[in-house]
């Protein structure tokens, strides 16, 4: 079952302006450390983890990005953020840290034990699968309805 | 029994997604394997006994086991195809 904790309106941000990843990295941390899920280190080691090994993704129309660490006790509780920027900023894909992916949906994972949320992560891939509902996270017109696109996603079936 | 590798930059998340995937389709296709997960540093020293490697991210492999570039399994594109060249990897 989907706890309302991993996933909530206090950790979504839509149409957000940044100049660059960096920028879009912290702020997605902003609201992770301002809810208590993670200390301000981790969203130090998530940056630094993207520069050596990059989470841009290219989906069949859009990019994305999911940026994560692994935890050293800085995550207090399971949750992922996201964001939806008002302009795509680039990310390193994934795949090849040499390609740059202009991503528009950033979605911060701080996952304290991985394993545990196999359930919820595939679901999540299972969405970026989906074209239609990536379209529908990107043509939302609020919060809230950002939030059911993706809760209806990630919620067991 | 065969034995697979799934490994991803650092923080072991992507590679559960991918690791997963290859589980059931080894299920489906009854190939009974195992499937270890790790991180694409640790795939140099832990090839004993391995059929296949996976990443979901790009590497240039130093080794001569098969390899296959796993980030299909995360985006949807050439999953098939992918799918197909890791059965003709590991089916006997």
């Amino acid at each position: 079952m989907l706890k309302e904790e991993f996933f909530n309106e206090k950790i979504i941000c839509l149409d957000v302006e940044a100049n660059n990843n960096e920028e879009v990295m912290k702020k997605l941390g902003q609201m992770l450390i301002k809810n208590k899920y993670i200390d301000a280190s981790y969203v130090q080691s998530v940056i630094l983890r993207e520069k050596s090994f990059p989470t841009g993704l290219a989906l069949a129309n859009t990019g994305i990005a999911i940026p994560h660490a692994t935890p050293e006790n800085n995550v207090f509780k399971n949750g992922m953020a996201a964001v939806r920027l008002k302009t795509p900023v680039q990310f390193n894909s994934m795949e090849d840290p040499e390609k740059k992916i202009d991503a528009n949906l950033v979605f911060m994972l701080a996952l304290s034990e991985v394993g545990e949320h196999l359930g919820i992560l595939k679901r999540l891939f299972t969405m970026f699968q989906n074209e239609e509902l990536v379209k529908k996270l990107q043509k939302s017109n609020d919060k809230e309805t950002f939030f059911k696109v993706l809760a209806n996603s990630l919620m067991d079936k | 029994m065969k034995k697979i590798i799934v490994a991803c930059g650092g923080a072991v998340a992507t590679s559960t997604v991918a690791a997963d995937a290859i589980k059931e389709l080894c299920e489906k296709n009854g190939i009974s394997a195992e499937v270890i997960q790790m991180r694409i540093i640790e795939i140099e020293n832990n090839l004993d006994g391995i059929d296949l490697v996976v990443t979901t991210m790009k590497i240039v492999p130093n080794f001569d086991i098969p390899y296959v570039n796993g980030m299909p399994f995360l985006t949807g594109i050439n999953k098939e195809e992918t799918e197909k060249r890791i059965l003709s990897y590991i089916k006997d």
